[in-house]
């Protein structure tokens, strides 16, 4: 029976094609095709008739020719149904179509004898030919034969009035049917008999409908009675097609029908005649368990419905035929629902497609017609879906181990509470305004809970949790943001509802997240901006207390979303909270206290990675709140400070283990206030910068001090970085605030501090004790040895340079045993020598430094000291050179006295007494140690030789290195020192060359004679000497 | 013991701390210590070859002479003003110590205000100079400075390696020359304090020739304030400090002369240590130098200030 359905197919097809084309048709052209088409039937009924006397047509060619023949079909269709429920002028349209292919029908003819060939003979070995033969060519034929019947009936339709129209369809169709109950018997015909039948029922159906419903055939007025009519037709129809149990054949006839109603005039019978065809569809489909028929009957009467549009039928008519509809397929599932099985596919989409269906044709038509009472009907339907889904609950218990789309498929009651859920939604939405559809939307959520919670089932609890969710997205996303200061009342509302449901059932903890949403949105809104961080805390500690108290995780873990919440508010509103608002430190202090009494409650945290983690966490809220605090609460100035005091609170607190981890989160709350005082007072130091900036330094170096005092056995961070930090600020405040050069000394101060700790760990100080050393050396350069400053008569210079001497000098007896210890030593006279120097003017410092270098040599003598005593051999080479290369020519006088000779003999004599002091013999191990006796000599005697020679001049200067020579001499006997009797020798020979090579040429005869005669008698009394004491000089030699 | 020694090198910081806070203060911070330091190991360095190849000074009084006969050459002098000059030079001369330099004084047409000496006691003033100047005073310290120069030996110095190889027979080709040369290298190391020294005594033997101790000062003030040049203020932050330091003594060290700003300041705390001169009578000469006419010719009561 399928092919009869692509039958149909076709005249439909066409049908709504010709409807387009129907303007352009005119008289003439109908005339001349109507006698074309007479024509054609005629050759149709000669074909018709010849067909027998074609058996010899061979198999091949008749593929072909069926190949051919299959597609005029189309275009001979159309008039068939003209004929039957149209008005005349449709007959003529096809007439262009059907000419041309009806040449070709000849041909297949002759297939009908091999047809019947195959049926005579009873042989059935070759499929394709008994597919070809006994199917096609008997659709071929019947449709031949209706598309005659349909030309005749269109002819006889244009001569005969309504009644006759309708007698004549009636005849048809009865015709059709009986000759295929009559042909149906006999089996070989059996297909071809159902065709008629079909086609018969088909017709008869028309004809009925027509008779009240189409202009041109109606012969009943009165609806009613065409309805009646129209019911016994279907009834008929399905009566008879029952006899088949064949879902295809009576769901045939059903299509049939409802394809009619999709093209019949726009009016409300149509709807109705619906009713009956889809009910006794849906019996049929319940009775023999035909659910794709049902199925199909969902599609074709909403889609016929669809298709047909709004007839503009009042919306209480239209509504009640929609309900019908609706109800007729709702108590098919239902019915379904009560037999114990398993939905099928078909089965399982009627319930959402006739929901879809039903929604898809009423909610547009309220919409058109009655807008603002589409609520009600939203809300009507809500009620009807709850009642099926109570029928679904009764039908079908539900099984909580079946997975919930399966039950939802199954018609299990949660596929209409679903929806009725949703409409109910959609109805409070359309029918409230404003929050009173939270207020709805909550109330409804909540029945559905209760309804759960009395049912003992999940998921409308589920649905209920879904309507929170909405509603609380609602207020997240319109009410709140509204800024209308309404909203919070209904807000608070669902907070205290999901609250109870969540104590109400203990498995939905969803409910208590759920309740916290509404609850930050109120807190976050309607807090004046800057208390929001503040509120959240609170709320936060209230949540977190509970869930101590009550062992539940999940108030906990809200708790903790609250604190990310409002750390996030506090940065995001309190960070930059403007300077004039008024306490904008107070919800900050609020938070602090919240988030530490959280920190300090965590520990009643039972085991487990919470325990591992949240109270850290929640010790870094508190951290950050401080911080935060500082940042709003102190003064611009003191802002770097005040956090370097919170670390050190945080220590104390740490160390006292509350909490522990105050400990090391005080590392970078004190970083922060190092870097801040760092980079807005150190880097940009200024000596203009006023007393608050000094306080806030001298306060972030006396605060760093005491943190790392404090955390100095356990805190290596703080026994490093804090120490840095306060020495750091103490030395910058002390350029900013001490005159210039007394910062040096304050450096030297700070150096000398640092260095009193001794210890295990105090390297960091020491190291820090050495970089001060350095840097009061270095600045003693930049602004104290030039400096003109003083006091009373004193230079700053020396009141400066000589204490800090003196702190070098203290700074390498403390540390003498290590190597930086000696660079003290050795910075220590560099300044001394430097400030000599500058103290004493460029002239007059040799003196200064001979006395320098007696006392380091007399000290390195004492104390045994080597690094001393090469200090003082250094100095000695350099007063020497000195004197000789300055002082020596140098304009100044000193009490009559000339410079040179004055500073010279005072460098001279300081030699001397070096010399003095040295050891006779030495076993020192370095050479320069072993010969200073010597080293000291030499300089001296040389010195005195050199001034002489700048003193006197020409002849003289032989006689007065002679003199000097023969001192030396008398010197070197009565000290009993060699290194002196060998000076004076070596002078002697300086003196008798020069006699020889210089003033024998250029001195004048006087002063050439005296100096050798002088020179001379000195020689010759030395000589004396020598002889005189030769046994006591052989001993000394 | 070593806490006791800690407590007293404390006390002593503390003590030398606060005294140097007090008084009277001095802001500069530059790095002229370290510079001076420097000048003087160049200066002492310098000397030991300039002590031995130094210049007898009748040799150097031809080198002057030779020397002046090229100035001559580009230069024109004004004899009225020359004779003015040399009489205040001359004035000065006995103060000097070298008394075997005779002093030659001369003024040339040249707007530059300047002065400079050559070897051997030639001593020049330009005309923009004698303009510029107002006292015979202020002739004086600037007569004094330049005699200073060739006293102390330093317009000799930047010849004496060059004289002193042609003297040995080896100077020949200007090899003197460029050891002459590279000398000033160093030498420009320590130039200013040259400067300095010349000041210094300039000063001296124009106060002891009876001249206002005021006038080197009020002079180089005008200078500076002529040049523009003026003293750095003292910086405000370290690093202010350090790069000004920096800047300051690499600049100076290619300065023939010190900036005039700090040449001031050392006259001044100069002039006003030396109490031994309050009280006494000094001449100024104002009237004289606009007449050109000398103190020894006309000394009126009005051209003196007690000091
Ligand atoms: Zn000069």
């Amino acid at each position: 029976m399928t092919e009869f359905l692509v039958f149909v197919l076709f005249i439909i097809c066409a049908m709504q094609y010709r409807k387009l084309r129907r303007v352009r048709r005119d008289v003439d052209e109908l005339r001349s095709e109507n006698r074309q088409i007479e024509k054609l039937t005629a050759r149709v009924y000669a074909l018709e008739c010849a067909a027998p006397h074609v058996p010899e047509t061979p198999t091949a060619p008749l593929v072909q020719r069926v190949a051919i023949a299959e597609e005029p079909p189309p275009p001979i269709v159309e008039p068939q149904p003209e004929p039957a429920y149209q008005a005349p002028p449709v007959l003529p349209e096809p007439e262009p179509k059907p000419p041309p292919p009806v040449e070709p029908p000849p041909p297949p003819v002759p297939a009908g004898p091999s047809w019947r060939e195959r049926i005579a003979s009873g042989v059935a070995s070759q499929e394709w030919e008994a597919m070809v033969g006994g199917n096609w060519l008997n659709k071929l034929g019947v449709l031949i034969l209706i598309i005659g019947i349909a030309l005749l009936l269109g002819y006889s339709f244009t001569k005969v009035g309504p009644a006759g129209r309708v007698a004549i369809a009636l005849a048809v169709s009865g015709g059709m049917l009986a000759a295929g109950v009559a042909v149906e018997r006999r089996s070989v015909y059996r297909v071809f008999a159902r065709g008629l039948i079909g086609g018969g029922w088909a017709g008869l159906y028309f004809t009925a409908y027509a008779m009240y419903a189409v202009d041109a055939a109606r012969i009943i007025a009165n609806p009613w009675i065409a309805s009646i009519l129209l019911t016994a037709v279907a009834a008929g129809m399905i009566l008879h097609s029952l006899k088949y149990k064949s879902q295809t054949v009576t769901g045939l006839a059903y299509f049939i029908a409802f394809a009619t109603l999709v093209i019949t005039p726009v009016n409300t019978f149509s709807f109705v005649a619906l009713v009956p065809l889809t009910a006794s569809l849906l019996y049929l489909a319940h009775r023999f368990e035909w659910f794709e028929m049902a199925l199909f009957g969902v599609f074709a009467t909403y889609g016929a419905c669809i298709a047909r549009g709004d007839s503009g039928s009042p919306l209480a008519s239209s509504q009640a035929i929609i309900a019908v509809y609706w109800l007729l397929f709702e108590g098919f599932t239902i019915l379904r629902a009560s037999r114990p099985k398993a939905f099928s596919l078909p089965e399982r989409c009627i319930f959402p497609l006739n929901t879809v269906g039903v929604l898809a044709l009423s909610v547009p038509k309220w919409n058109h017609v009655a807008r603002h009472h589409s609520w009600a009907f939203l809300a009507a339907c809500a009620v009807v879906f709850i009642a099926g889904a109570a029928a679904r609950y009764r039908l079908r218990r539900p099984d909580e181990a079946t997975p919930l789309p399966e039950r939802m498929a199954n018609g299990g009651y949660e596929g209409p509470i679903t929806i009725a859920a949703g409409l109910a939604t959609g109805a409070v939405w359309l029918k409230a305004t404003t929050v009173w559809i939270n207020f709805g939307w909550l109330v409804e959520a909540e029945l559905l809970f209760l309804a759960g919670r009395w049912l003992g089932q999940a998921y409308p609890q589920r649905l209920s949790a879904a309507l929170f969710g909405l509603a609380t997205l609602k207020l997240a996303a319109q009410d709140a943001p509204a800024n209308s200061h309404e909203w919070w009342p209904v807000g608070l509302f669902s907070t205290a509802l999901m609250y109870l449901n969540r104590w109400l059932r203990r498995t939905a903890k969803y409910f208590s997240y759920g309740a916290a949403v509404p609850l930050l949105l109120v807190a976050g809104y309607e807090s004046p901006t800057l208390w929001v961080g503040a509120a959240w805390f609170l709320i936060g500690l209230a949540l977190f207390e509970f869930g101590l108290r009550k062992s539940l995780v999940e108030y906990r873990l809200q708790a903790y979303g609250f604190v990310v919440f409002a750390l996030c508010a506090l940065a995001i509103n309190d960070f930059g909270a403007p300077l004039t608002a008024k306490l904008r430190w107070a919800p900050v202090l609020v938070a602090v206290a919240a988030a530490y009494v959280m920190a300090l409650r965590a520990k009643r945290i039972p085991e487990g990675v919470e325990a591992k983690y949240a109270p850290v966490a929640l010790a870094w809220a508190a951290t950050f709140s401080a911080v935060l605090f500082v940042w709003l609460a102190a003064p611009t100035k003191f802002i770097g400070t005040a956090w370097i005091a919170l670390a050190l609170l945080m220590l104390e607190l740490g160390l006292r283990g509350i909490p522990n981890c105050f400990r090391w989160q005080s590392y970078p709350v004190a970083s922060i206030g190092w870097a801040y005082v760092l980079v807005t007072v150190v880097i940009d130091v200024n000596k203009g910068m006023g007393t608050a900036t000094r306080l806030a330094l001298g306060g972030a170096a006396l605060l760093s001090y005491a943190l790392c005092a404090r955390g100095f056995r356990t805190e290596a961070y703080h026994r490093v970085a804090a120490s840095l930090a306060g020495t750091a600020f103490a030395a910058t405040l002390m350029w900013m605030a001490l005159p210039d050069p007394v910062v040096a000394v304050g450096w030297a101060l700070l150096g000398i501090a640092l260095m009193q700790f001794t210890g295990p760990n105090t390297r960091v100080l020491t190291v820090q004790a050495d970089l001060m050393g350095a840097a009061t050396f270095g600045r003693l350069f930049f602004a104290n040895f030039v400096n003109t400053g003083s006091t009373g008569g004193i230079s700053h210079r020396l009141l400066t340079v000589a204490p800090v001497i003196a702190s070098e000098y203290y700074a390498w007896f403390e540390r003498r045993q290590s190597k930086v210890g000696r660079l003290y030593l050795y910075a220590a006279p560099i300044l001394a020598v430097t400030l000599l120097r500058f103290e004493l003017g460029r002239v007059l410092t040799v003196v200064g430094w001979a006395a320098f270098t007696l006392l380091l040599y007399w000290i390195g003598r004492k104390r045994d000291d080597l690094d001393f005593r090469l200090q003082s051999y250094a100095l000695a080479l350099i007063c020497f050179w000195r004197s000789w290369t300055t002082n020596f020519y140098v304009p100044e006088s000193f009490a009559g006295v000339p410079g040179r000779v004055a500073t010279g003999a005072f460098v001279v004599s300081a030699l001397y007494i070096a010399q003095a002091l040295a050891p006779r013999a030495s076993d020192a191990r370095l050479k320069l140690d072993r010969y200073a006796r010597q080293l000291f000599s030499v300089l001296a005697s040389a010195l005195v030789a050199l001034m002489l020679y700048y003193e006197v001049s020409g002849a003289v200067l032989t006689v007065a290195w002679g003199v000097q020579a023969a001192l030396l001499m008398a010197a070197g006997f009565w000290a009993r020192d060699r290194v002196l009797r060998l000076s004076g020798l070596l002078l002697f020979l300086n003196c008798i060359l020069k006699l020889f090579f210089y003033d024998l040429r250029h001195l004048d005869t006087i002063s050439r004679i005296f100096s050798f005669i002088v020179l001379g008698a000195v020689m010759v009394g030395v000589s004396w000497v020598y002889t005189r004491f030769r046994k006591q000089i052989e001993r000394y030699l | 013991m070593n806490r006791r020694a800690a407590i007293a090198v404390a006390a002593l910081l503390i003590a030398g701390g606060a005294l140097a806070s007090m008084g009277k203060q001095d802001r500069t911070v530059d790095l002229s210590s370290a510079r001076e330091i420097w000048a003087d190991f160049l200066r002492d360095a310098d000397q030991i070859g300039l002590v031995a190849t130094r210049m007898p000074s009748g040799e150097e009084v031809r080198l002057g002479a030779q020397l002046a006969a090229g100035v001559s050459q580009w230069a024109a002098q004004d004899p009225n003003d020359t004779s003015y000059v040399s009489a205040v030079g001359q004035s000065l001369a006995p103060q000097l110590r070298r008394k075997d330099i005779p002093y030659e004084f001369h003024v040339i047409e040249s707007p530059s205000i300047n002065a400079f000496a050559l070897p051997g006691g030639q001593i020049y003033v330009l005309r923009g100079m004698m303009d510029f100047l107002e006292t015979e005073a202020e002739l004086a310290a600037i007569l004094g400075h330049e005699m200073s120069h060739v006293d102390l030996r330093h317009c000799v110095e930047r010849y004496q390696y060059q004289h002193a190889l042609k003297r040995a027979g080896v100077g020949v080709g200007g090899a003197g020359h460029l050891l002459d040369m590279a000398r000033m290298l160093i030498a420009m190391g320590y130039g200013q304090y040259q400067e300095l020294e010349a000041d210094a005594e300039g000063n001296r033997i124009a106060i002891e020739a009876g001249y206002d101790p005021d006038a080197a000062e009020t002079v180089f003030n005008r200078l500076a304030q002529t040049m523009g040049e003026a003293l750095r203020p003292p910086a405000s932050t370290p690093a202010g400090e350090i790069a000004g330091s920096m800047e300051e003594a690499l600049r100076d060290y290619f300065r023939t002369h010190p900036r005039t700003p700090e040449r001031v300041a050392r006259m001044h705390s100069m002039t006003t240590s030396h109490q031994e001169l309050r009280g006494r009578q000094f001449f100024v000469g104002r009237a004289n130098y606009r007449n050109r006419t000398t103190r020894s010719a006309s000394a009126p009561k009005a051209e003196f200030r007690t000091y």
